[in-house]
């Protein structure tokens, strides 16, 4: 009981210790602030490029690509391992003139496999997306046609923010106006199943024209273009026209609902291992024995890696920061006993134990860890539910941003939840730094002499 | 004033034998009690004057528990006390022996009554605090009143005079009704006109039954009491 009372009275008579709780207050503000908007920027960029790639892919790193790759599509369908499943053909190419890597898509399979669906701009949401154009529609000369073959060749290109009242201007799509023919010509390389370019020396050029573009706030996206499948099939010869079975570079799979990620990639790397076997049996493994297949979390490691290590750099570095709150809690407390020793002889004096005397100190510790702890979670909440707002004053009044989206590329708005279970964690750890900044103190409290306590002036 | 001599038939409460304790002083050990050996019975008044720096209240202490000797035994009734645990020695701290301070020794943060009602706090858990918090209060004002000073409960220490303070001091040290109080130079920081008022309680404590023994440098405060002791080159002489 007396411990109680003391603790209490020392809280309000020691100006000092306020100093203590504005401490530890400012340190879980901090972590608080930092790691909420680190998880949030490290849960977008897990996000946006899990919404890129579906659940599992099988990729083989060549430009060749490998074979049989819809016969194992029909095995997965059987197997009940997958909802749906996709071919992607990856390779490089110009795009006016631009180096810019190429996707060749079926794409309603694509957007069935992955979230692209909505990171479209015209076609957001639609149930088939395609690349097919209009038959009839207007270019510089006036009113244009495009024959049957010509209107498969519709291209989706990235776009930056910036750049969309552009396209909106030049598009005039919608209202009963014919579609506007925006021309894009393509140059794309053709290599064989053996690995040796072949087709034209100065690789296949087409023209294609602009039937949508797409958004995914990915960096490695940023200079990239989508077309039919089967029209870049063609244009790389992956579509079997030099005899040899037809091609991919990717196959992308959206797994079963209820499947947890790690048992469905295994799942399918077991059936894939096998498939693998039976056409090593057949002698047709030759473009199958290096693909890999990976989780999108493994596929796109390069583009989530640099947020993970700097969030765990974060939490380092605060955790020394905490580590300098414990210093200044315990200088405080020691300072505190020192002041006390008298009060603590007379308690022994009257009969109080030893470990009586250091839960005072333990206890006023705790008290100064929730206060600060209370304080600081408050703060931290507000600045991080703000944070966008903050983020626009400071860069009307100082010019200061504080995540600048050319460093941030793909953010939209600074993260502004706390996670609640962070933060809980965040209040304990303030909570124990701050006891933890008492204990010495108290302990050296507990082991005074009564006598040598009360001859202290 | 002077006390009436009493029984000499009475039990002994407080038996020290062979006590002996020593203090470094720079690189030597000065050995202020030598062997110290005191009896006190039940209900007696005894002082133990000495010059300064004789180790009088280094004895006293030792037998509050407050210090531990090098060699030597006390026992408190049939109780060897250094032989008790941690726990032990606190309780007969807080429950049996009341300790009165030359300085008072109170805590500034708490007002008279919370002051006075420390060991009692000390003594309990909170749950069992809050059952007899009434009773506890009341014990309190009981004892301030015996002190004189029931209008003071409220106040902090830092607003009473010395000899307030000691009075407060005192009420505390018998709160719990101890079978021993012990007073180290009660009357030692007070004007004579406080210490008479001081050295009035104590003689009125122990006309009750209550067993004392105090320090003093001062013969005529030891002349007060019924029994005096002189501490000299480290042993009592006048037993």
């Amino acid at each position: 009981m007396y411990k109680s009372l003391l603790i209490w009275r020392y809280f309000l008579h020691k100006r000092v210790a306020f100093i203590a709780v504005v401490g530890v207050a400012l340190l879980v503000m901090a972590v608080l602030v930092v790691l909420s908007v680190m998880s949030g920027l490290l849960e977008d960029a897990r996000s946006r490029n899990h919404a890129w790639t579906g659940d599992v892919v099988l990729v083989r790193d060549s430009l060749v690509g490998f074979d049989h790759y819809e016969e194992f599509m029909a095995r997965l369908a059987q197997a009940e391992i997958a909802q749906a499943s996709t071919p992607v053909i990856t390779t490089y190419g110009l795009v006016m003139g631009s180096p810019t890597q190429l996707f060749g898509v079926r794409l309603g399979e694509f957007c069935r496999v992955t979230d692209f669906g909505r990171q479209m701009h015209l076609q957001a949401g639609e149930p088939e997306p395609d690349f097919v154009l209009p038959e009839y529609g207007r270019d510089k000369g006036g009113l244009a046609r495009l024959e049957a073959d010509q209107r498969r060749r519709g291209i989706i290109i990235h776009v930056r923010r910036d750049d969309r009242k552009h396209f909106e201007t030049l598009l005039e799509s919608g209202r009963g106006e014919p579609q506007v023919f925006w021309s894009i010509d393509v140059t794309a390389f053709a290599v064989s199943h053996r690995g040796l370019l072949t087709g034209s020396e100065l690789g296949e050029t087409q023209r294609f024209w602009y039937v949508d573009d797409y958004m995914t706030r990915l960096l490695d996206l940023e200079s990239a273009a989508m077309v039919d499948f089967d029209v870049l099939g063609a244009l790389t010869w992956m579509d079997g026209q030099d005899g040899a079975p037809r091609r991919t570079n990717e196959l992308r799979i959206k797994l079963r609902e209820g499947l947890d990620l790690a048992e469905g990639r295994a799942a399918v790397a077991s059936l894939w291992a096998q498939f693998v076997s039976e056409k090593e049996a057949a002698g047709q493994a030759k473009l199958l024995s290096d693909v890999r297949v990976e989780s999108w979390k493994a596929f796109r490691r390069s583009q989530i890696a640099p947020v993970e290590n700097e969030k765990s750099l974060m939490t380092v570095v605060f955790l020394l920061i905490a580590v300098v709150a414990v210093f200044i809690v315990f200088a405080i407390f020691y300072m505190i006993v020192t002041e006390k020793i008298k009060d603590l002889g007379i308690i022994k004096s009257v009969g109080g134990s030893a470990w009586g005397t250091s839960q005072i100190f333990l206890g006023y510790g705790a008290l100064v860890g929730l206060i600060g702890v209370v304080l600081g979670t408050a703060l931290g909440y507000a600045i991080v539910t703000h944070s966008n707002d903050l983020d626009g004053w400071l860069y009307a009044h100082f010019g200061w941003q504080l995540w600048p989206p050319d460093v941030y590329f793909g953010i939209e708005k600074i993260p502004d939840q706390v996670a609640s279970g962070q933060a809980a964690v965040i209040a304990v750890v303030g909570v124990l730094a701050s006891v933890v900044g008492a204990a010495l103190p108290a302990w050296r409290a507990a082991r005074l002499q009564v006598v040598e306590a009360l001859r202290v002036e | 004033m002077r006390h009436k001599a009493k029984s000499d038939k009475a039990e002994v409460i407080l038996r020290a034998r062979g006590l002996r304790k020593s203090y470094a002083l720079g690189r030597e050990r000065v050995e202020v009690l030598k062997g110290v050996n005191l009896s006190v019975r039940r209900g007696e008044f005894v002082s133990i004057m000495g010059a300064s720096g004789s180790g009088k209240s280094t004895l006293l202490h030792i037998l509050g528990l407050l210090d531990k000797p090098e060699a030597g035994e006390v026992h408190f009734e049939d109780r060897e006390v250094f032989g008790l645990s941690g726990r032990g020695q606190d309780r007969l701290r807080s429950r049996e022996i009341g300790f009165v301070f030359q300085f008072y020794h109170l805590l500034p943060e708490l007002n008279v009554e919370e002051n006075v009602m420390l060991p009692m706090m000390v003594d309990s858990s909170l749950w069992s605090w809050w059952a007899r918090r009434g009773q506890t209060r009341r014990r309190a004002r009981e004892v301030l009143g015996e002190v004189s000073l029931s209008r003071q409960v409220r106040q902090r220490p830092a607003t009473l005079s010395g000899g307030e303070r000691q009075r407060a001091a005192i009420a505390r040290a018998l709160v719990q009704k101890p079978k021993l109080l012990l007073a180290d130079e009660p009357t030692g920081n007070l004007d004579s006109r406080a210490g008479k008022a001081i050295l009035e309680v104590l003689l009125r404590l122990n006309g009750a039954g209550q067993t004392i023994v105090m320090v003093t440098h001062d013969r005529a405060v030891a002349e007060l009491s019924q029994r005096r002791l002189v501490l000299q080159e480290g042993r009592l002489q006048g037993q």
